[in-house]
């Protein structure tokens, strides 16, 4: 029986893959390749020297860093992505067709047209921190339980500490490296940013 | 009459004595008259390629009229080889400082007066490791303890010491990221090749470090420091009796720090 092409569209696909990367849908765990479907329900998971980067086929594309661990919720008119672990960088190809949103925890950033990096931080009294930084565009960051909202401007990030309070969007130096490029074509991918360098280095203060 | 002649006799006598009494206390030298010091300094740092350049300038007023007494610049580096380590390399060109036998006049050691040596230019270079450990078993978590060993060689008479610090530093965090720090530390200079103490200079110190932004720390420190000055070699080879002078006071340091990363 042929797929009608409007469900064709729900799918996305791995356009890239170093290390280990895996799918698991409902077939159970595959290793990923480019070109491997992902859907609704999808976990897309990283090893500690696994990156890759997916399609989600509504002019949005992500690239996982390595040890990240996603699930793609919905895809379509309203794309959500869950982080569950690691890093993630996205990019909206043209203009977004629908919405896009990625979980972290209790926070939702909700994209508007826009790249952006969310990655787990350090985890202080059993809580994680989530890190959020925008490179073009603006991000409704939003905490729905305790009704907290922020817009993200490019050149600004923030840090939302504990996955439960919102902080101020400002400028971050850590944000300069972090690389944004998701074309292999015209360079690398990887991005090695420390989230422990987001964090006051303590044992760095020497005042004379 | 007797009575007047004895009086007057009396008061001579009183009056011989009273002039004479400098000039013996003059055979012994004595601190400087002041209890209070307050020093100024600024500081920046800047980050860049694993290294942390710096350079400082301080101004200190010493004495009971609270004079501009020292001052010096600073210039060097710090590189951080481990987490837990950082070496440093520092040079230091400084006015005002007093040493040994600065008391003395020469030739005639009466009577005796405090140099002024702020017209003295001095040179020092220091060599600096301070290994640091975050104890963040302990409430607050955010707390590091600090040991500065710093090998101090003066260009004057070709002076070396050790000073040694062991600090600890509360850092209060507000957001993840410090907003005041306090810190407690003891300082104390050891003498390799001058001197008849063990320990040249020593003092408590208390520091705040207000953090008002990523690039800037205001500083307020208070200390009660405590230096001795002691026979020199030359002073003891010239037939001079050996003499110690303790000298304490506090100081109140007031500082600027700035810290880029380009």
């Amino acid at each position: 029986m042929a797929v009608p092409p409007a469900l064709l569209a729900l799918d996305g696909q791995i356009i890239y893959a170093e290390g280990t990367v895996t799918v698991t849908g409902d077939s159970g765990p595959q290793d990923a390749a480019p070109g491997t479907k992902v859907s609704a329900g999808s976990t897309i998971a990283t090893g500690t020297d696994g990156l890759a980067m997916i399609d989600l086929s509504n002019g949005t594309q992500i690239k996982l860093r390595e040890a990240t661990s996603v699930v793609i919720a919905a895809i379509g008119d309203n794309t959500q992505v869950s982080l569950s672990t690691g890093a993630l960088f996205t990019h909206i190809l043209g203009k977004l067709a629908g919405s896009f949103s990625v979980r972290a925890d209790n926070t939702i950033a909700g994209v508007r047209g826009t790249e952006f990096f969310i990655a787990y931080g350090r985890t202080v009294d059993s809580q994680r921190d989530i890190w959020l930084c925008v490179n073009s565009g603006v991000v409704d960051v939003s905490i729905p339980a305790s009704n907290q909202e922020v817009q993200v401007p490019a050149g600004k990030g923030i840090n939302i500490l504990g996955g439960t309070r919102l902080t101020p969007p400002r400028g971050y130096r850590w944000t300069r490296g972090l690389n944004w490029n998701m074309d292999p074509s015209i360079g690398s991918v990887e991005d090695h940013t420390s989230m422990d360098q987001t964090y006051s280095d303590l044992l760095n203060h020497d005042y004379n | 009459m007797t009575t007047i002649k004895a009086t007057l006799s009396l008061a001579l006598i009183l009056g011989l004595i009273e002039v004479a009494l400098p000039v013996f206390a003059d055979n012994a030298p004595v601190p400087p008259n002041g209890i209070l010091e307050l020093e100024g300094h600024t500081s920046v740092i800047l980050q860049t390629g694993g290294f942390d350049f710096l350079a400082d300038v301080t101004g200190r007023l010493e004495d009971a009229g609270l004079t501009f007494q020292y001052r010096a610049v600073t210039l060097g580096a710090y590189y951080r080889p481990i987490t837990n380590l950082k070496v440093g390399v520092f040079d230091r060109l400084q006015a005002g400082v007093r040493h040994d036998d600065d008391w003395v006049s020469s030739p005639n050691p009466l009577p005796w007066s405090w140099r002024s040596t702020t017209g003295r230019l001095e040179n020092e270079l220091m060599l600096d490791a301070s290994p640091r450990f975050l104890l963040d078993f302990l409430p607050g978590r955010s707390w590091v303890l600090m040991l500065k060993g710093r090998y101090i060689y003066n260009t004057y008479e070709n002076q070396m010491s050790v000073m040694v610090r062991p600090e600890l530093t509360f850092f209060w965090l507000v957001d993840r990221e410090p907003l005041v720090d306090f810190q407690a530390a003891y300082e104390a200079y050891f003498p390799l090749n001058f001197g008849t103490t063990l320990i040249y200079e020593s003092y408590p110190w208390l520091g705040i470090h207000y953090h008002l932004a990523s690039e800037v720390m205001l500083e307020l420190a208070g200390s009660f420091k405590t230096t001795v000055w002691s026979s020199s070699q030359q002073w003891l080879a010239a037939g001079n009796s050996p003499y110690q002078i303790t000298y304490s006071r506090w100081l109140v340091s007031f500082g600027v720090l700035w810290t880029l990363s380009p």
